[in-house]
């Protein structure tokens, strides 16, 4: 039996190495880890978490029905309201009021989608704003585009 | 084991220091040896541990034992989880990620490049100035094939005029976001498991695992990553996946006044999107990496990519 020490310690450390494995490995992996994949799963829990800034579609309309009927007749339909007047989270949070809903009358904003450019399609209207504004006989402003047109409707 | 070239071995406690005629001193003594071994014992637990720790399971499908054994682990701190198991637990309401199979389509003939796309995904998500999930480039082509491409900020504040001496005969704008291919560079070589690409098609970056290595950044032919100034770790297009789980569509899409982006899903019957890719002739980026994006693209030119 003298003989078996050699035996024993190798089986001892090969023992001791397989606990601290096993024991490092069950610290070493989050709990959902592998569920579906090489990867954490309650990740995927956290991204749904997360709540929406932007509001669903007609949304606004909930508050606004007004305005949305004027914006749903015209030219600019298919323009969310979003785009213009910023994120609804801004505004409403938790179905209530929360603050003020910025309204940008610049014409920097129109220009946004209607300066002319080489690169939009042909079809859509865009205009060069300096002679347009002459072509109108407006005098050029901050808010010469709402002089003419109204932004939920703009051609009436 | 290395020993001394003795008849009688020698007593374990017995160290030789130098070794005389008769046992001359090892190449290598006892607690040399076991302080080695200790240490190379010691190196391979940590690897095998880690390693598991980073490979475990990644073949694992949702059909699998482990998988519905994790699925029944899940705990009720988690409710509100897509997922097979989690969808059956809180019935019909709860989304399903087994059946949606997320598509993007890009009609670059339509957009006007007006940026408002740039603006809701990054108010959508709270990206830091000057970084991107999606943008969108001016491309400006002459006669004589000269392409010059812009994309100022990202094109979030839109785009101006430009004077320049080139005669363009064509331009168009180009939207761009991750493409979220089936067969994922970015997640593949993630070292840590913290890039994954979900079960609805999705590809992803788990936050709170990422160490901001930044080799998913360079991996991506598109550009789609970036490692995030404050949190540093790799962020991404999550395709608005607070929003698909709530049933709404992604901000950018959203956003668009003239339908120049759209999802769809071909887990769904009669989805107008996956119709327009099956029926008519779509485009994807850098089809030759064999990426498979699910990200089309209609009215695409040789220059663009």
């Amino acid at each position: 039996m003298e003989h078996a020490k050699h035996i024993i310690r190798a089986v001892l450390l090969i023992v001791i190495g397989l606990l601290v494995f096993v024991v490092g490995r069950h610290f070493a992996i989050p709990e959902s880890f592998g569920m579906y994949g090489s990867y954490r799963f309650d990740s995927v829990a956290e991204f749904t978490s997360d709540a929406p800034v932007h509001g669903a579609p007609g949304a606004c309309a909930a508050c606004h029905d007004e305005e949305a009927e004027t914006l749903s007749g015209g030219k600019h339909s298919t323009v969310s309201c979003e785009v213009c007047h910023g994120p609804l989270g801004a505004h409403v949070r938790d179905n209530d009021w929360f603050a003020e809903m910025p309204v940008r009358r610049s014409h920097a904003l129109c220009a946004l989608c209607h300066e002319r450019l080489a690169a939009r399609p042909k079809e859509f209207p865009q205009v060069v704003l300096s002679d347009h504004v002459a072509d109108g006989g407006a005098e050029m402003s901050e808010s010469v585009c709402s002089e003419c047109h109204h932004a939920h409707n703009p051609i009436e | 084991m290395p020993t001394t070239p003795s008849s009688k071995p020698l007593p374990a406690s017995k160290p030789l220091p130098g070794g005389d005629r008769e046992h001359p001193a090892p190449p290598c003594s006892r607690r040399l040896f076991l302080k080695c071994s200790a240490r190379t014992l010691g190196a391979g637990i940590a690897t095998l541990v880690l390693g598991d720790a980073i490979i475990a399971a990644g073949d694992s499908g949702p059909s699998t034992q482990r998988a519905e054994s994790g699925a029944q682990r899940a705990g009720s701190s988690r409710a509100g989880l897509p997922g097979t198991a989690r969808a059956e637990a809180r019935g019909s309401s709860g989304y399903d990620w087994t059946k949606h199979s997320y598509v993007y389509l890009i009609d670059t003939r339509k957009c006007i490049g007006c940026g408002a796309c740039v603006r809701a995904c990054s108010s959508e998500n709270d990206v830091p100035p000057h970084y991107f999930r999606t943008w969108v480039e001016r491309y400006r082509i002459s006669r004589t094939g000269e392409t010059s491409v812009d994309s100022p900020n990202g094109g979030m504040d839109g785009f101006g005029p430009v004077v320049s001496g080139q005669a363009v005969t064509k331009g168009f704008f180009f939207p761009k976001l991750c493409c979220h291919c089936t067969f994922t560079p970015c997640v593949q070589l993630c070292p840590v498991g913290a890039s994954y690409r979900s079960l609805d098609g999705v590809v992803l970056v788990d936050e709170a695992r990422c160490i901001g290595c930044g080799y998913c950044v360079q991996a991506c032919p598109y550009g789609s990553r970036f490692i995030h100034p404050t949190k540093h770790v790799a962020s991404k297009c999550t395709l608005c996946y607070h929003r698909l789980t709530r049933g709404l569509t992604t901000a950018c899409v959203g956003a668009c006044p003239v339908g120049a982006r759209m999802l769809g899903d071909t887990k769904q019957v009669k989805d107008k999107v996956a119709e327009i890719i099956a029926t008519e002739r779509v485009q994807i980026l850098q089809p030759e990496l064999l990426t498979e994006p699910n990200c089309y693209y209609r009215g695409l030119t040789k220059e663009a990519r």
